[in-house]
């Protein structure tokens, strides 16, 4: 059994951490290790519910989405969170805290996220009709040393994606692509018997 | 048009032959086959490149993405153990040790195409277009992204020869089948470059290789499919004429081997050696592999020359205990540079050297010693009872000081160049100067 570890995806609102971590999610299950994505949206509407977006209640939201990733590390899942966590010690405190931790800065300008605006916010940021809106009204602090950075503004989805796991992959936090069949070494080593290497 | 020039960024497109020795330059009738690349080596000759021991592609290639040498990238041949289960397997990709050249360029936003390169299959993700190589079967697993292989298939891609053909000696049929996958690997380069805007490309041409192992002698003397295998080596430097010419003039066009070759006189059972020297014992009855070696066994060997002492602790059935382990290293490696097959006749081993660190302690899956033979005498490493020499259907062998290196637009600035200094020439051409490397920048 792999060792448990946390992916943790923070970036503006439309910057592509959930569709990345969605992705990730599928790749790693794929290859046979237990994955759970910890979504920001969904988080805020259940163990956060109630929780505002003062500095504060942020922090606080943080820190229990921590505490959820320190828990299945601890017993040996992935947990793949998708979080903007705009505040940068907040985010170093649940590094602490989880251990085998890789961050993904999902980097994204403004104006391509605002342009995305998937869920309607930034429209409603930019009309003030949202007050303290991560970005527009609100700071966003950039990772000082995210494991991976992935320009989601300028990349395609699968080179992103690529970036993340060949990191994962040389941290042997998950086992590399695809095996051969029986029937396929056989195969393999039959050329390589023609060939005098056997 | 001139005014685009200034903002497009250079490039870098690698073309690299097989086993291709520098030294098959000199051959007239060579240059005559190859008139493109006699064009370009007319005014700058090709280097000679010293390859890796011990002289296989896998190796060779895992040190060329990786810069370093194979106890840092931890592929040492074709044929790796499992300690545990006391197997040998087949390494792939997935058992590199350092970070490639793709995947550190990947991450700095240049994009990539290789294609057919050893040591890329399975495809690790990168930024760009990853062919993986003959280690990959199935089309529909031989690329990232994964979308190309139906790209692949419309063009009747063909990841390797087939080379049943020429195991039993029908080579009519088996030079047919490689300029086919020659032609097909060209149509599938020339269609997949345009789909990105690449910095480095990679076109690896396998079939110099399997050409050579099978017909050197067609080469290098009167033979009947000498005419034959001219024609492809035609076909191979029309593809490569045609390949470079989506170059501009500022890119930087490498041409390279990753080993040479030469004739074989005779295959030698490394471990028949060890046998008479009194270091190996097979059990009696039908083990297979591994489980053949005798427990009271002191050594063994796997292909190419790689020799193992059967350690206490390390082997599952080790009997050498660890305070004799550098004096039978001493004793071994002496007794293996003076055998000689016939006492009249030359030693079969130009060198044995001791692996890096092994002198203090074994290494946990490093060989101990690497037998180097003399040109001519191809180390074999069968675990079962062979006889010592034989001869087979093969005629060609790989040699390590005859690999070829030729860069356009570039000086080469050192003397003895080496296949690791690739890997920190062209991150540096990139502006990629601080990843570790046993290389050294030479362009």
């Amino acid at each position: 059994m792999a060792k448990g570890f946390t992916v943790w995806f923070t970036g503006l609102s439309g910057s592509g951490k959930s569709s990345l971590a969605n992705r990730l999610a599928e790749i790693i299950k794929s290859r046979g290790l237990p994955v759970e994505i910890i979504d920001g949206d969904v988080i805020r509407r259940s163990l956060s519910k109630g929780l505002g977006f003062s500095k504060e209640d942020r922090d606080e939201n943080i820190r229990r989405v921590g505490h959820v990733c320190s828990y299945l590390t601890a017993t040996e899942r992935v947990a793949i969170a998708a979080c903007i966590s705009p505040y940068r010690n907040i985010r170093d405190r649940n590094r602490d805290l989880i251990g085998d931790f890789v961050e993904v800065y999902c980097k994204c300008s403004l104006d391509e996220c605002a342009k995305r605006d998937p869920k309607g916010m930034y429209k409603k940021a930019f009309a003030g009709q949202i007050k303290g809106f991560t970005g527009v009204d609100d700071p966003y602090e950039e990772p000082l040393a995210a494991e991976v950075v992935v320009n989601t503004d300028s990349e395609s989805l699968d080179e992103s994606l690529a970036k993340i796991v060949t990191k994962l992959e040389t941290m042997a936090l998950i086992p590399t692509g695809d095996t051969l069949t029986a029937e396929e070494e056989q195969l393999i080593k039959k050329k390589l018997a023609d060939l005098g290497y056997l | 048009m001139n005014f685009l020039r200034f903002f497009r960024k250079p490039r870098i497109l690698t073309i690299s032959l097989d086993g291709f020795p520098c030294s098959l330059f000199d051959c007239e009738t060579v240059r005559l086959s190859m008139p493109f690349l006699s064009g370009l080596f007319k005014e700058t000759p090709p280097r000679k490149m010293e390859s890796v021991h011990p002289t296989v592609s896998p190796v060779a290639w895992a040190s060329y993405l990786t810069g370093s040498h194979p106890i840092a990238h931890g592929i040492h041949g074709f044929l790796e153990r499992d300690l545990k289960r006391w197997e040998v397997f087949i390494p792939d990709a997935r058992a590199l040790l350092r970070e490639t050249l793709w995947q550190i360029l990947s991450c700095n936003t240049y994009t990539v195409f290789a294609m057919n390169v050893p040591m890329s299959y399975p495809p690790k993700p990168l930024r760009g277009i990853l062919v993986g190589d003959f280690l990959g079967l199935d089309l529909d697993r031989i690329a990232f992204p994964p979308r190309i292989s139906e790209t692949l298939k419309s063009l009747d891609y063909m990841i390797d020869a087939d080379t049943t053909s020429a195991a039993r000696g029908d080579f009519a049929v088996f030079i047919d089948h490689l300029h086919h996958v020659v032609q097909r690997r060209r149509s599938a380069f020339l269609k997949l470059h345009t789909t990105l805007n690449w910095r480095l490309a990679h076109l690896h041409i396998m079939e110099t290789d399997r050409l050579f192992h099978f017909l050197w002698d067609a080469l290098v003397t009167d033979h009947p499919f000498s005419d034959a295998v001219f024609g492809l080596l035609r076909r191979i430097d029309d593809v490569i004429h045609e390949i470079s010419g989506v170059l501009h003039p500022d890119d930087t066009l490498i041409l390279m081997s990753d080993h040479g070759f030469c004739g074989i006189r005779s295959e030698i059972q490394m471990n028949a050696i060890l046998e008479e020297l009194g270091y190996l014992k097979w059990k009696s009855g039908t083990g297979t592999g591994l489980n053949r070696i005798d427990p009271a066994s002191r050594a063994y060997s796997l292909i190419p020359g790689r020799v193992y002492l059967n350690m206490k602790g390390r082997e599952p059935q080790g009997c050498v205990d660890s305070r004799h382990y550098s004096g039978m290293l001493s004793e071994l490696s002496d007794a293996l540079r003076q055998f000689r097959i016939d006492p009249d006749e030359t030693a079969v081993l130009s060198d044995v050297r001791i692996t890096a660190g092994a002198e203090i302690a074994p290494h946990p899956t490093a060989p101990d010693l690497i037998a180097i033979p003399r040109n001519g005498f191809d180390l074999k490493g069968k675990l079962e009872p062979s006889p010592m020499v034989s001869h087979s259907n093969l005629r060609g062998m790989h040699t390590f000081d005859d690999a070829f290196l030729w860069i356009s637009n570039r000086k080469i600035l050192k003397d003895a160049i080496s296949i690791r200094d690739l890997f920190p020439s062209i991150l540096n051409f990139f502006g990629i100067h601080d990843i570790e490397s046993d290389g050294q920048v030479i362009f």
